[in-house]
C-alpha cells in the first residue's frame, strides 16, 4: 500500500511534462505562423509594379482602422486597398481552403497522394467554368464563371456519392475510386469542349491553370465565411481524424462514429475546395504539398496540423502569387508547382537520408 | 462487469459466418478463443465490440444490451486491440496512448492533468513509459504491441478484447505480454477475451476456453476439458499428444500429424509421382 502511494507521488512529482511540452510547442508554432502571416501581408503588399514602402502600408492600414498617423499618398492608398489587399486576402483564404481540404483528404484516406481534388472537384469546377465561358451569357455579370465553377464542383461530389450509393457498401476506398472515375469523365468532356471551341480555349486554359486575377472585396467577403466556418468544422473533427490514423477498427473502439465521419468529411472538404476554386481556378500543388510539409514540421496530430496548415497554406499562396505578379503575371498555379517541387524534394531528402 | 453473448448469428452477404454463439464471461476471467483460421473468431470479437451488428442475437454487458449504448459509452466499457493496426504516420507513443482518453473528453476539450496522470500510470504498469517520446514506427514489434495494449487500457475498460496479441512476436515477448494480461485479470478484475492461435499459450493462461469451429461453439470449459485429443482431431484435423507439464503447471499440446484433410490425398499422389521419377 505504502509502495503504491509512493509510486503515485513519484508520478505526480514528475510533473505533467509531456502534455505541457506539447501545448507549449503548439502555441509556439501558431504564434510563429500568425506573425509570419502578418509580415507576409505587409511585405507582399509592398511588391508590385509600384513599390510602396512598408511604413506607408502600415500607416494606410491604421488610417483605415481609424488611427490617422499620416505619411501616405492617395494613389498608393487606392492601389493598396482596391488592388493589392483584396488579392492578398483572396490568396490567403484560397491557400487556407486548399491546405485544409488536403489535410482532411489525406487523413481520411490515409493516403499521402490524396489532395483536395481527389473527389473530382477540380474537374467538375473546370467543366462548369468552361461551359459558362463558352456557352452562357453573363447572367450575373462577372460572377457567372465563379458560380458555374462552384456548381460544377458540387455536381462532381454529388455524382461521386451517388455512384458509391449505387454500388452498395460505403467505404473510403470506393469513394476514392468513384472520385477518380468522375474526374476522368469530366476531364474528357472538358477536352472535347476546349478542342471544339477554339475561340475561347485560351481563356478556359488560363482558368484551369489557376490565378488570383480580378480579386475584389466582394469575392473575399463571399468565400471568407465559407472557408473559415469549414476550417473550424474540420478542426472540431480533428480528434476523430487522429483516431482514424490507427485504422477504422481502433477508431471505432475509441468511440468515434467512423461511418458518419467518413461520409461527412469528404463533403466538407469538397465544399471548401469548390468555394476556393470557384474564384481562383484549380490552383494545383498547394493542397498536396502544404499538408505534407506541415506534417513533417509539426507532426501528424490534426489538432495542430489543421490550423497550422491553414495558416501556412495562406502564407505560401500569397508569396507564390507575389512571385507570379512580378514574373509578367504568370498564372499562380504554375508558380506553386515550380516553387513547390524543389522544396518538397528537399524535405523528402532530409527526412530519409 | 459480466459479458453475455446470446445466440449470435452473423452473415457476410449470404454466407453464414457465426451460428448460435452463446457464452458468458465473468469479471476477472481470462477467456481464450481458439479455433482454426476462418472459424469466425475475429468476427465474434468485432460483434462484441459493436463494430459489426449481428443479424440475430445480442451482446449484453451487465444485462444491458450494447446497442443501447452510444459509441463513447461503449468505449469506456469495452476496448479492442485489433490483430493489425495501421501505423503509417509518425505518431509519438505518448500521443497514441493518449488517444485512449478520447471517450472521456468533450468534443472541444483537451486532455488535462488527470488524463496524463492516468496514462502515465498505465504506461508504468506495462513498462512503456521510457518509450513515450519515441515514434511508434521506430520501436520493436513487442514494444509496439505493449503500446497498443496500453492504448486500450487507457480507455479504462472493464472488458478487454484482444485479437492475436502475440502473433509475430518472439517467445520472450509472447510470455511477457501474456503475463501482463494475466496480471491485469488477477489484480484489476479485468475480463479478457483473447483470440489466440497458439494452443499452448491458450491452455496455460486461460481460465476458460471457447473452441469455435465453422462459426459454432464446439466446446466451452476449462482448458483440460476443451483441449482434448478428440476435439483437436475433429476441429483442427490434427493428431496431438497432450501432456501435463509440472513446471508451467499447464497442458502442453504437441501436434504429431494431420489427419483427414482433403488436400492430404492429392499431395500424397504428387509426392508419389516425384518418387517415381
Amino acid at each position: 500500500m505504502k509502495e503504491k502511494l509512493q509510486e503515485t507521488v513519484k508520478i505526480r512529482l514528475e510533473g505533467y511534462r509531456l502534455l505541457r511540452k506539447r501545448l507549449l510547442k503548439w502555441r509556439a508554432i501558431l504564434t510563429y505562423l500568425i506573425i509570419g502571416l502578418c509580415l507576409t501581408i505587409i511585405a507582399t503588399t509592398a511588391i508590385g509594379p509600384v513599390y510602396i514602402p512598408p511604413a506607408e502600408i502600415i500607416s494606410i492600414i491604421s488610417y483605415k482602422l481609424g488611427f490617422n498617423i499620416g505619411g501616405f499618398n492617395e494613389t498608393h492608398m487606392k492601389i493598396i486597398l482596391q488592388l493589392r489587399l483584396p488579392r492578398i486576402f483572396l490568396g490567403i483564404f484560397v491557400g487556407m481552403a486548399l491546405s485544409v481540404a488536403g489535410v482532411i483528404m489525406q487523413g481520411l484516406f490515409r493516403n499521402p497522394l490524396a489532395g483536395p481534388y481527389v473527389l473530382g472537384v477540380s474537374s467538375g469546377a473546370a467543366l462548369g467554368a468552361a461551359l459558362s465561358i463558352a456557352l452562357l451569357p453573363a447572367i450575373v455579370g462577372i460572377y457567372t464563371t465563379p458560380l458555374a465553377a462552384f456548381m460544377g464542383g458540387l455536381m462532381a461530389i454529388f455524382l461521386v456519392y451517388n455512384i458509391v450509393k449505387l454500388c452498395g457498401r460505403f467505404t473510403v476506398g470506393s469513394l476514392l475510386l468513384a472520385g477518380i472515375a468522375i474526374a476522368y469523365l469530366f476531364s474528357a468532356i472538358l477536352s472535347i469542349l476546349i478542342w471544339t471551341l477554339s475561340r475561347d480555349s485560351h481563356i478556359i486554359l488560363l482558368w484551369i491553370m489557376g490565378g488570383l486575377w480580378g480579386a475584389d472585396w466582394f469575392k473575399v467577403g463571399v468565400i471568407a465565411p465559407i472557408i473559415l466556418l469549414s476550417t473550424f468544422m474540420a478542426f472540431i473533427f480533428s480528434r476523430d481524424l487522429n483516431a482514424l490514423l490507427l485504422g477504422e477498427e481502433t477508431a471505432h473502439s475509441i468511440g468515434v462514429n467512423v461511418r458518419f465521419i467518413e461520409k461527412i468529411l469528404p463533403i466538407l472538404a469538397s465544399l471548401i475546395t469548390s468555394a476556393a476554386v470557384s474564384f481562383s481556378g484549380a490552383i494545383g500543388f498547394v493542397g498536396l504539398m502544404i499538408p505534407h510539409i506541415m506534417r513533417m514540421l509539426v507532426g501528424p496530430d490534426h489538432r495542430i496540423l489543421i490550423p497550422s496548415s491553414a495558416l501556412a497554406g495562406g502564407i505560401f499562396l500569397v508569396w507564390a502569387d507575389a512571385a507570379a505578379r512580378c514574373l509578367m503575371e504568370l498564372p499562380v498555379g504554375v508558380v506553386t508547382a515550380l516553387a513547390g517541387t524543389p522544396f518538397f524534394i528537399y524535405l523528402l531528402r532530409r527526412r530519409n537520408p | 462487469m459480466k459479458l453475455r453473448v446470446d445466440h449470435i448469428q452473423f452473415y457476410y452477404e449470404a454466407w453464414k459466418v457465426l451460428d448460435e454463439i452463446s457464452f458468458e464471461a465473468d469479471k476477472g476471467e481470462f477467456v481464450g478463443l481458439v479455433g482454426p483460421n476462418g472459424s469466425g473468431k475475429t468476427t465474434l470479437l468485432k460483434i462484441i465490440d459493436g463494430i459489426l451488428k449481428p443479424k440475430v442475437g445480442s451482446v449484453y454487458l451487465d444485462c444491458k444490451e450494447i446497442s443501447e449504448l452510444n459509441w463513447r459509452e461503449l468505449a469506456r466499457r469495452l476496448a479492442i486491440v485489433p490483430q493489425t493496426t495501421e501505423l503509417n504516420f509518425d505518431l509519438k507513443v505518448f500521443d497514441v496512448i493518449m488517444m485512449g482518453r478520447y471517450p472521456y473528453l468533450g468534443r472541444l476539450s483537451v486532455e488535462g492533468e488527470l488524463d496524463e496522470e492516468k496514462v502515465k500510470f498505465w504506461m508504468k504498469l506495462t513498462n512503456t513509459l521510457h518509450l513515450a517520446e519515441r515514434s511508434i514506427k521506430e520501436i520493436s514489434g513487442g514494444e509496439r504491441q505493449r503500446v497498443l495494449i496500453t492504448r486500450a487500457l487507457a480507455q479504462e475498460p472493464r472488458i478487454l478484447l484482444l485479437d492475436e496479441p502475440t502473433a509475430n512476436l518472439d517467445i520472450c515477448y509472447k510470455i511477457e505480454i501474456m503475463n501482463l494480461l494475466k496480471k491485469l485479470v488477477r489484480k484489476l478484475g479485468l475480463t479478457i477475451i483473447c483470440a489466440i492461435h497458439d494452443l499452448n499459450l491458450a491452455a496455460r493462461y486461460s481460465d476458460k476456453i471457447i473452441l469455435i469451429n465453422d462459426g459454432r461453439v464446439k466446446s466451452i470449459g476449462k482448458p483440460i476439458e476443451v483441449l482434448t485429443k478428440e476435439n483437436l482431431r475433429e476441429v483442427f484435423k490434427v493428431e496431438a499428444k497432450i501432456e501435463y507439464d509440472q513446471d508451467s503447471r499447464s497442458l502442453i499440446i504437441i501436434p504429431i500429424r494431420t489427419v483427414g484433410r482433403k488436400f492430404e490425398k492429392s499431395r500424397r499422389s504428387v509426392f508419389l509421382s516425384l518418387e517415381e521419377r
